[in-house]
Parts: structure tokens; C-alpha cells; sequence
């Protein structure tokens, strides 16, 4: 659908080159058998050679880049969660305090900016400005820090409102009441009343969170110049790598897949009313 | 909460206005540049007062220069969005039955797809046709109205879906059944206007994550192209300038806080009708 093939430059090939790459990259085949190659190639887990990156396969790739990628996503993930559901049922239970009212005006103030924003203005201040971390690139741990901090943060404020509306509606419920009526200290009815529940719609936000933090990291990826899977995905439909493109494609499906599938099983076993409803 | 009310409103009216006005206000053109006046930073009281960029041009224009496509695309998105899904909803809802299983299962498969990936891919294949399309009249920002109504519709048709569902069981449309109402009529002198003040909630809803998906998408070099300005093409500006050696902090910053102020007023008014409709119904 996209016009123009990979190997069109501004230098014209020769004849016999052109033909030659198309024959090593079985181009002069009909659609019909490259389809079938790449079908049954797909089965056996490969994906064929790079278009772009010559003498590599798409394997190498993917093998390079996803172990940088997942160490972000789910880094990310695992700050969103960290920061967002403690001060999301701290909200609620300080319902109206000044407590609640600035942590309420951070986590809009982070889902009103673009998470390449937030990136930018976070390198001007810690990398320039002050000098504590390096802007780009990667390498350590201090490499991770600023990345994973701008692709969580939007998803912590998610997070926080999730728990916060319901940690709200758990703390007015009747077994609240009823905990607190019996003497039982605040600590444990936030323990066993209030946090079960919003464990809940968090569960329950995991596959969408998943999406966003995919696309999410095509942006915070280029941005602090990581060679993961995000970057490969962008660089690849520039150079038209059909087949790098599509390994990541169906790498980016399997992992939202397999995340959506595990947090639906847990969705289940949190709240027993969603498996009777079958 | 009542002076939170009042100052959202005015912002958004006083941004609204200098927007909209800005071609008679006797400022210069947000492309002018003044090469002697490079990166000057924020004045705060006299001329250049938010500042100039890397070309000399008045970032305080260029910032109401993007407050101009940026609400519009957010506004106009959001309504062509509005007219795909609620007609959808509504249609769907009335019918019932077979049809309203087989257009929702239809809504579900839209769904599945990851659809900011989709608009990439659409936008970027658009993008190489872009001359044949300005044949027909239609530039890259036509394209992008179609594309974010595409993205958003889904929400849309369900909520509209969902009024439906109410509005069919009322007494007044009960009545004009019994009458001899077609369906037709119905949807058109019935459902129409009582979606309305839903569509007012899906619109105040819907207007904050265009404007956003307008910036993401304009980073990547799909949105906006310069000379157009947009709040996601000036922070994209901003980012680039960025380095450890020229201070330029203000051409991020000022993009940056125009497009958070502008969404958090706008998600605060999306959240408090969208509140006192519920509270209606």
C-alpha cells in the first residue's frame, strides 16, 4: 500500500544488482510463495534478513532490543503502580484535605502533558540544569532513571485516579462501616477493605496501560536516543524494513497478548463475581 | 470550588478570544523573524515577553498562533468524531436485536486494533499521496480531522448507545410509536434532540485528547508542518533546541504550560457537566 520498495535510493542500481538483491531477498518470487515463506518462516520463529541493516536478521535485532524495552515498560509499569496506588487510597482517605487537593492538581497536571513534554522539561532540569543524570543515550542504571520516570508518571496519575474513585466508594461501603463500628484500627480496614478493591479497576486497567505504555515508548525512546524496540519500530517504517517492521508488529502483539490474558486471569481470582458471569 | 470554576472559564474564554481574534490584533505574523533578535529569553514586562526562538520569532505569537490550530483541530476533531458515533449509537440502540448485536461486535473489532498504530499507518500512506489528495481539495489537516474521527468514534457510539437504550423505553416515545412514528421520525424528532446534552459531555471529553493526540502526532512529524503552528509543533521546536550548551528552557516551557493550563481547565469543565448530567439522569 505504501509506495516504493526498500532498496529504492536516489542513486539508481544497476540492472543486474537490483536483480540480484531481489533474488536474495526472494522478491522475484510471487506473492503467493513469499507469503507461504514468511508464514511457515513465522512458525519456526524467524522473521528473514533485515532490509535495512544488511547481513543482520531480524532475530538479532529483536534479541538486542527487547531486553531494553521490557526493562523500561515494565519498569514504568512498576513505578505507575508504585506511586499511584498508595496516594490514590491516601487521597481518599484524606478526602478533602489539603492533602488531597494538591496530589488531585499533580495528577492532572501529568495527564495534561504530552509524555515527550514531560521528557524534555525533565532533561532541562535534571541533566542541564542541575547535572545530575545524562540526558540520553544508554548504559547503567542512571541511564534508566529519566525514561522510566516520564512513560510512568502519566500512568501513575491514571492509576491514582482509579484508586482513588474507588478506595472513595470502598470506604463508604457497608463493610467499612461496619469494620470501623466494630473498633477495628484504620490501618487494618485500609488493609483489608479498602485496598483489596481497588486493586480491581487497576487489574483491570493493566491491558489498556500495556497499549499505552507500546505507544508510549515509541516517543520516550527516541527521545532519550535507547535502541529498543520503539525506536526500531519508527526507524523501520521510515526505511521501509517490511520485515523488521512486522517481527516488532507481532512481537508488540504477542506481549500486549499474553499481558492482557494474564491480567484478566487475575481479574477473575481478585473478584469472584467476574468468573460466575459466565 | 466556585472560584476554580471561574478562573477555568475565563482562561479558556480569554484564550478562546485572543485565538480567534488574532489576525486583527496589531501583533506581528507568527512567522516574522527579527534575525537581530535570537533567543532572547522570557522579558515578562516589555516586548518580547515570553520570549523569541532560535529564528527570532515572538514565541508570545506563536503560542496564540497554536492556540488557534490546536483548539480548532481539537474542536473540529472532536465533532467529526461526534458525527460518525453518534448517529452509529443511536441507530444501533433504536434497532435493538439483531442489528445492535451485529453493530456493536462491529465496534468491538474496531476496538481491538490498536488504533494509534492504525492512524500512524493511515496517515503516513495518506502522506505519500498527498498531491493527488490536494487535487480533490484536501491538505494534510483534512486528513487528520478524518483520522482522529476515526480514533474516536468508539467511545462515542457507546455512550450514545447507551442513551438510546433509556430513551427507547420513555413514555414519549412510546406515544409516538403508537401514533404510526417510523423509526425514521423517531430518531430524527426524537433521539437527535435528546442526545444533545450528551453530545455536550462526549465533546468536553473528547476536545482534551485530540488536542493531545494532535501534539503526539506531531512530534513523530505526522500532524501539523511547519510553517503551520500548533502547541505539539512548538514543543517539538522546543525539544529540538534543547542542548546542554544554549539556555533556551522558555521554547518548551511556554508551549509546554499554554497546552497543560488549557487541558486542565478543559478536563475540569469535561468533568463537571459530564457530573451534573449524571446527576440528571
Amino acid at each position: 500500500m505504501a509506495r516504493g520498495g526498500p532498496f529504492d535510493q536516489e542513486r539508481e542500481l544497476p540492472t543486474e544488482v537490483l536483480k540480484q538483491l531481489r533474488a536474495q531477498y526472494h522478491l522475484d518470487e510471487s506473492i503467493l510463495q513469499q507469503y507461504y515463506r514468511s508464514l511457515e518462516n513465522l512458525f519456526h520463529g524467524e522473521f528473514g534478513p533485515s532490509f535495512a541493516y544488511r547481513g543482520v536478521s531480524v532475530s538479532d535485532i529483536l534479541a538486542d532490543a527487547l531486553p531494553i524495552s521490557l526493562a523500561l515498560g515494565f519498569g514504568a509499569l512498576l513505578l505507575a503502580l508504585l506511586l499511584g496506588l498508595p496516594t490514590g487510597i491516601l487521597s481518599a482517605w484524606k478526602k478533602n484535605t489539603k492533602t488531597d487537593a494538591s496530589l488531585r492538581t499533580l495528577s492532572s497536571l501529568l495527564l495534561a502533558l504530552p509524555n515527550f513534554v514531560l521528557a524534555g522539561l525533565a532533561i532541562s532540569l535534571f541533566s542541564f540544569t542541575l547535572e545530575w543524570l545524562p540526558p540520553a543515550g544508554s548504559g547503567g542504571i542512571r541511564h534508566q532513571i529519566l525514561p522510566t520516570l516520564c512513560l510512568g508518571l502519566p500512568f501513575a496519575a491514571q492509576i491514582f485516579r482509579l484508586a482513588r474513585n474507588e478506595a472513595l466508594s470502598a470506604l463508604q461501603s457497608a463493610p467499612t462501616r461496619t469494620a470501623r463500628a466494630k473498633g477495628l484500627p484504620e490501618a487494618k480496614v485500609l488493609q483489608r477493605h479498602v485496598f483489596p478493591r481497588t486493586l480491581v479497576p487497576i487489574v483491570a486497567f493493566l491491558g489498556p496501560a500495556t497499549a499505552g505504555i507500546l505507544t508510549g515508548s515509541l516517543v520516550i525512546e527516541q527521545v532519550f536516543a535507547l535502541p529498543g524496540l520503539g525506536s526500531h519500530f519508527v526507524q523501520s517504517a521510515l526505511n521501509r524494513d517490511y520485515t523488521l517492521s512486522l517481527g516488532i508488529t507481532v512481537l508488540y502483539t504477542a506481549l500486549l497478548g499474553t499481558l492482557t490474558f494474564f491480567a484478566d486471569v487475575l481479574l477473575a481470582r481478585l473478584d469472584p463475581r467476574i468468573q460466575s458471569l459466565r | 470550588m466556585k472560584r476554580a470554576d471561574a478562573l477555568t472559564l475565563a482562561f479558556l474564554l480569554l484564550l478562546a478570544g485572543a485565538a480567534l481574534f488574532l489576525p486583527w490584533l496589531s501583533l506581528p505574523a507568527p512567522d516574522t523573524m527579527e534575525l537581530g533578535d535570537r533567543l532572547i529569553p522570557p522579558q515578562w514586562t516589555q516586548h518580547p515577553i515570553l520570549g523569541t526562538d532560535s529564528k527570532g520569532r515572538d514565541l508570545f505569537v506563536r503560542t496564540l498562533a497554536g492556540a488557534r490550530i490546536s483548539l480548532w483541530v481539537g474542536l473540529l476533531g472532536s465533532f467529526v468524531a461526534l458525527l460518525i458515533g453518534l448517529p452509529y449509537g443511536a441507530i444501533s440502540g433504536l434497532f435493538g436485536g439483531r442489528t445492535d448485536r451485529f453493530m456493536m461486535r462491529l465496534a468491538d473489532f474496531f476496538e481491538s486494533v490498536p488504533i494509534t498504530i492504525l492512524v500512524l499507518f493511515l496517515l503516513s500512506i495518506l502522506g505519500e499521496y498527498r498531491e493527488e489528495l490536494q487535487g480533490l481539495g484536501l491538505s494534510r489537516l483534512h486528513i487528520f480531522f478524518f483520522a482522529v474521527g476515526f480514533l474516536f468514534w468508539l467511545p462515542t457510539a457507546r455512550i450514545a448507545r447507551a442513551e438510546a437504550l433509556r430513551l427507547r423505553q420513555a413514555l414519549f416515545v412510546d406515544a409516538a410509536r403508537s401514533l404510526g412514528a417510523s423509526r425514521k421520525e423517531i430518531l430524527v424528532r426524537h433521539f437527535f434532540p435528546n442526545l444533545l446534552p450528551a453530545s455536550v459531555v462526549i465533546m468536553t471529553l473528547t476536545i482534551p485528547r485530540v488536542i493531545l493526540m494532535e501534539a503526539f502526532l506531531s512530534f513523530l512529524g505526522l500532524g501539523v508542518e511547519p510553517p503551520g503552528v500548533s502547541w505539539g509543533i512548538l514543543a517539538k521546536e522546543g525539544l529540538a533546541a534543547m542542548n546542554p550548551l544554549v539556555q533556551s528552557w522558555w521554547l518548551l516551557a511556554v508551549p509546554a504550560t499554554a497546552l497543560a493550563l488549557t487541558l486542565i481547565c478543559l478536563n475540569h469543565w469535561g468533568d463537571k457537566i459530564s457530573d451534573s448530567f449524571r446527576a440528571n439522569t
